[in-house]
C-alpha cells in the first residue's frame, strides 16, 4: 500500500510558512530574533540541517540579508523572516537584491508599530513600508496570507516568483495569521509547481549576466558554475559592469519595472466572495479578510447585497480587481490595522462614483465582523 | 656582486597607456636605472645598471612596467635589495 | 620577473578599461598585484574563487579582475561573504575592504565573523581615511590628525585593525604593506591558504586626501614612511618599548587553529538526521 504521504496537521502560520519555504526548495535561512518571527527561525534551525540545507543565525537582520543574498548568489533558494524593525534594517541590502535581481524571501511578520511598537500584538501597518521601504525608484512583489493554507501555497509562490523574475519578494503577515493554528493537509507528492531560476543556456564567454529578454528577466548563472560574472549594487550595463551612461541608465531602469508590470496577471493572487451583484464591496487582506467573508456573510443573511474581495498580492497593486468591484458596487469600504495604506490606493483608482470609507484600528486589537457590519449599516 | 661576462641589459617595457607618472618605479629601483622625465612619466635612463630585480614591477600601482630577464639564470629572490647593497 | 606582469594581465578582465580607477600612486594597485600574485601561488583556479568588495575605494577592486566578483553595500562585504561560503563550502571567498568599510559600518560583522570562524579570507586596506568620499577620519585615523571632518585635528583615539582581529579570536592575523611588497605576497599567500577566518591588515596610503590634508608628501614619501615605521615581528622581539613606540609590527601576528563553522555545521546535519 503506497505510503500515506498525504498529512493533516495542526500548524501554525510560521510553522506553515517553513513548510512551504521547504516545499519550494529554500535551502539556505538567516535570521535574528524577533517577534513574532522567532518560530520561523526556530523550525528552520530543525528542518534545515534535515535536507542539507544551512541555518544560521546573524549578528543583525542586515547580516541576515546580506547572507541570503549571498547564499543565492552561490546557488541556494535562501530565506529570511523578521519584524518592523527588523524588515527596517534589512531596507539597504534589499533594495541591493532588487537591482542585482537576486531571488529570495523576506517574511516580514508584522507587529504593532513604529518603532518598538506593539511586539505581540498584530498590525498592518508595513504595507508602505514593504513597497517603499528601500531607496530610489524600484519594483517589489509582496503577497499577503489570510489563513494557515495560504502561508504554505503563498510562500511556494513566493520563492516561484522570486525565481522566475529574478526579485526579493516579501510575505506580509501579521501577528494573528503568523500565531494562528489552523487544520492543514499537506499532501508530499502532490506536484505543485516549483520553479528554478533560468540558466544560461551559452558557453561562458558568450554570457552576458544582465541582458534585456522578451520577459525582461535575463539568465543567471551560480558563483561557481564557471561563469565569473560581476554583480554589484552600483547601476549597471548589461554586462554587469558599473555604468554612468545615459544611455544604459534609463533602459536598465525601465527593464526592473518591465519584468514585473507586464506580468501583473501573473503576480495577482486573490478572491472575489459574492462581489457580482454586490451594493457594498469590502475589500481587505491578512486576518481582515477573514472578518469580511464572515460580515458579508451575516449582511447577506439580513437582505444585504454585500460582498469582499481578498487582496493576497498587495503589490503590485491589485488594480483591475479593483476596478471591478469599483464599477459593481457603490458603497466600499476598506477595514485595515493601520491608518489607510490600501485604503489611499484604492482611492487612487478609484475613476467612479463609488464611495470608499475605511475603517482604520490602530490599537492592536483585530477588526471583528461586527466592526464591519455595523461600519455597513452606518454608510448604507 | 662582481659579474665579469658582460651582461645584456633585461628589457623593461613601459606600458605608457596605463602609467600614471606616479614616480613610485624610479623613486624605489634600487640601481638608479629610471628616471622621470618633464611629464613625470618613467624612461630608462641606465639600463647597464639594471639588476632586474623587479623592484618596480612590484610596486607599479597600474602593472605598467615590467622588467624581462634576458639570461633566465640569474634569480633575484630578495626582498630587501637595498640593505643587500648597505644603501 | 616579466612573468609577474603576464601573470597579472591573465587574471585581469579583458574587457574592463584600464588604467583603472585608484588614484596616480594608491597602494590599492599594489596590493591587487600581490593578492593576483598570491592567488596563482596557491593555484586557485578562477572559477573558484569569489572576490567579495564593499564600497569604498577597494570597492572598486573586484570588477577588474577575472574571478566570481561581487561588489555589495558599504561595511556588509563579510555577511554576503558568509552567505556564499556556507551555500557553496567548495567556494574560496576573498573578502577586501577599506579601514572604514571593515571596522566602522562593518564592525559588527567583522567581529561576529571571525568569532564563528566562518572560513572566509579578508584583505583590509588600511589607510586611515575615508578616500572615495574625499577624506574623512575613520575609526583608525591616529589622534590629532587632520580630515575633511576632523579639521581642527582628529580627537577620538583609533582601533588597531589586527588586535581587533585577534581580540575577536580570528585564527589568524598578519600585516603588511604596500612599500614591502616581496613580504606582502607571502602574507597573502598564507592568509588564502588558511583554513577558517583569516585577516591580513595591509597599511596603505591615501596621498591624495589624508597625505595632502597633513603634509605627508606624496606617494613615495608615505611609502617611505612605510618603510621606516615598519618593524618585522621577530625584529620587535629584540627592540626596547620605547624605540617601538611609534612603529607597527608586520608579519604574521597569530596563527592558531579553531574548528570552522561550515564543517562544525555538517555535524549539525548529522545529528538534525539522526533525530529526525
Amino acid at each position: 500500500m503506497k505510503k500515506k504521504t498525504k498529512k493533516e496537521l495542526l500548524l501554525q502560520g510560521n510553522e506553515a510558512i517553513v513548510e512551504g519555504a521547504l516545499r519550494a526548495g529554500c535551502r539556505f535561512f538567516a535570521g535574528y530574533p524577533i517577534t513574532p518571527a522567532t518560530e520561523i527561525s526556530e523550525l528552520l534551525s530543525v528542518r534545515l540541517p534535515q535536507v542539507d540545507g544551512t541555518f544560521i543565525q546573524m549578528e543583525d537582520e542586515i547580516a541576515s540579508m546580506g547572507a541570503i543574498i549571498g547564499a543565492s548568489l552561490a546557488g541556494a533558494k535562501s530565506m529570511t523572516a523578521t519584524s518592523g524593525p527588523g524588515f527596517s534594517l534589512m531596507q539597504e541590502n534589499l533594495g541591493y537584491a532588487v537591482i542585482a535581481e537576486v531571488p529570495c524571501v523576506i517574511v516580514d511578520a508584522m507587529r504593532g508599530g513604529p518603532s518598538t511598537g506593539l511586539p505581540t500584538f498584530p498590525s498592518q501597518s508595513d504595507v508602505m513600508q514593504a513597497r517603499w521601504g528601500t531607496h530610489g525608484d524600484h519594483p517589489i512583489i509582496v503577497l499577503c496570507p489570510s489563513t494557515v493554507r495560504e502561508c504554505y501555497d503563498i510562500t511556494i509562490r513566493a520563492f516561484n516568483m522570486a525565481e522566475k523574475f529574478r526579485t526579493p519578494v516579501i510575505i506580509l503577515v501579521d501577528e494573528v495569521v503568523a500565531h494562528m493554528r489552523e487544520k492543514i493537509s499537506i499532501d508530499e507528492d502532490e506536484d505543485i509547481e516549483i520553479f528554478n531560476r533560468v540558466k544560461p543556456t551559452v558557453p561562458p564567454e558568450w554570457y552576458i549576466p544582465y541582458e534585456d529578454t522578451p520577459r525582461g528577466v535575463p539568465a543567471m548563472a551560480n558563483f561557481g558554475d564557471g561563469y565569473r560574472y560581476h554583480v554589484t549594487g552600483l547601476t549597471h550595463d548589461i554586462r554587469g559592469f558599473p555604468t554612468s551612461r545615459p544611455d544604459e541608465i534609463d533602459p536598465f531602469i525601465r527593464r526592473l519595472f518591465r519584468k514585473i508590470s507586464q506580468h501583473f496577471a501573473e503576480l495577482h493572487m486573490g478572491e472575489f466572495f459574492e462581489t457580482d451583484d454586490a451594493e457594498i464591496t469590502i475589500i481587505a487582506y491578512g486576518c481582515v479578510a477573514r472578518s469580511a467573508k464572515r460580515a458579508a456573510r451575516d449582511a447577506r443573511e439580513r437582505g444585504l447585497k454585500v460582498g469582499a474581495l481578498k487582496l493576497n498580492t498587495i503589490w503590485p497593486f491589485m488594480r483591475t480587481p479593483v476596478e471591478k468591484v469599483l464599477q459593481t458596487s457603490k458603497i466600499i469600504i476598506v477595514p485595515e490595522m493601520n491608518m489607510g495604506q490600501i485604503s489611499r490606493e484604492v482611492k487612487r483608482v478609484n475613476k467612479t462614483d463609488a464611495k470608499v470609507f475605511t475603517i482604520n484600528k490602530v490599537d492592536g486589537t483585530i477588526i471583528t465582523p461586527e466592526e464591519i457590519l455595523r461600519k455597513i449599516k452606518e454608510v448604507r | 656582486m662582481s659579474d665579469s661576462k658582460k651582461k645584456k641589459a633585461p628589457n623593461i617595457d613601459i606600458f605608457r597607456a596605463w602609467c600614471k607618472a606616479c614616480g613610485i618605479c624610479v623613486a624605489f629601483c634600487p640601481a638608479g636605472v629610471l628616471a622621470r622625465d618633464e611629464g613625470g612619466y618613467p624612461y630608462v635612463k641606465e639600463p647597464d645598471k639594471c639588476i632586474s630585480c623587479g623592484w618596480c614591477e612590484m610596486r607599479c600601482p597600474d602593472f605598467a612596467i615590467t622588467v624581462y630577464n634576458k639570461d633566465k639564470k640569474r634569480n633575484f629572490e630578495n626582498d630587501y635589495p637595498e640593505e643587500r647593497q648597505g644603501k | 620577473m616579466a612573468e609577474v606582469t603576464k601573470l597579472i594581465h591573465k587574471y585581469l578582465r579583458h574587457d574592463k578599461k584600464f588604467p583603472h580607477v585608484w588614484c596616480p600612486g594608491c597602494g590599492i594597485g599594489i596590493m591587487l598585484g600581490s593578492l593576483i600574485r598570491a592567488i596563482d601561488e596557491c593555484g586557485y583556479n578562477k572559477d573558484e574563487i569569489v572576490l567579495v568588495s564593499g564600497i569604498g575605494c577597494t570597492g572598486r577592486m573586484p570588477v577588474y579582475v577575472d574571478f566570481n566578483t561581487l561588489h555589495t553595500t558599504h561595511g556588509r562585504a563579510l555577511t554576503f561573504a558568509t552567505g556564499i561560503k556556507l551555500a557553496n563550502p567548495a567556494l574560496k571567498v576573498i573578502v577586501v575592504m577599506g579601514d572604514g568599510d571593515a571596522v566602522a559600518i562593518g564592525g559588527n560583522h567583522f567581529i561576529h565573523a571571525a568569532r564563528r570562524n566562518v572560513d572566509i579570507s579578508t584583505v583590509i586596506l588600511n589607510n586611515s581615511v575615508y578616500g572615495m568620499t574625499g577624506g574623512q577620519y575613520s575609526p583608525t585615523t591616529p589622534y590629532g590628525m587632520k580630515t575633511t571632518t576632523s579639521p581642527y585635528s582628529n580627537v577620538e583615539q583609533s582601533f588597531n585593525i589586527s588586535e581587533l582581529a585577534v581580540a575577536a579570536g580570528a585564527v589568524f592575523v598578519a600585516r603588511g604593506t604596500v612599500y614591502h611588497a616581496k613580504m606582502l605576497d607571502g602574507l597573502m599567500e598564507m592568509t588564502f591558504k588558511k583554513k577558517g577566518f583569516s585577516v591580513i591588515e595591509v597599511i596603505g596610503h591615501c596621498h591624495t586626501q589624508y597625505g595632502k590634508l597633513n603634509r605627508m608628501g606624496s606617494a613615495v614619501e608615505m611609502m617611505k614612511w612605510q618603510k621606516e615605521h615598519a618593524v618585522t615581528v621577530e625584529k620587535a622581539t629584540q627592540m626596547k618599548d620605547d624605540e617601538l613606540k611609534d612603529k607597527f609590527r608586520i608579519g604574521v601576528l597569530v596563527d592558531k587553529e579553531l574548528p570552522v563553522f561550515h564543517e562544525e555545521y555538517e555535524k549539525i546535519r548529522r545529528w538534525a538526521k539522526e533525530a529526525k
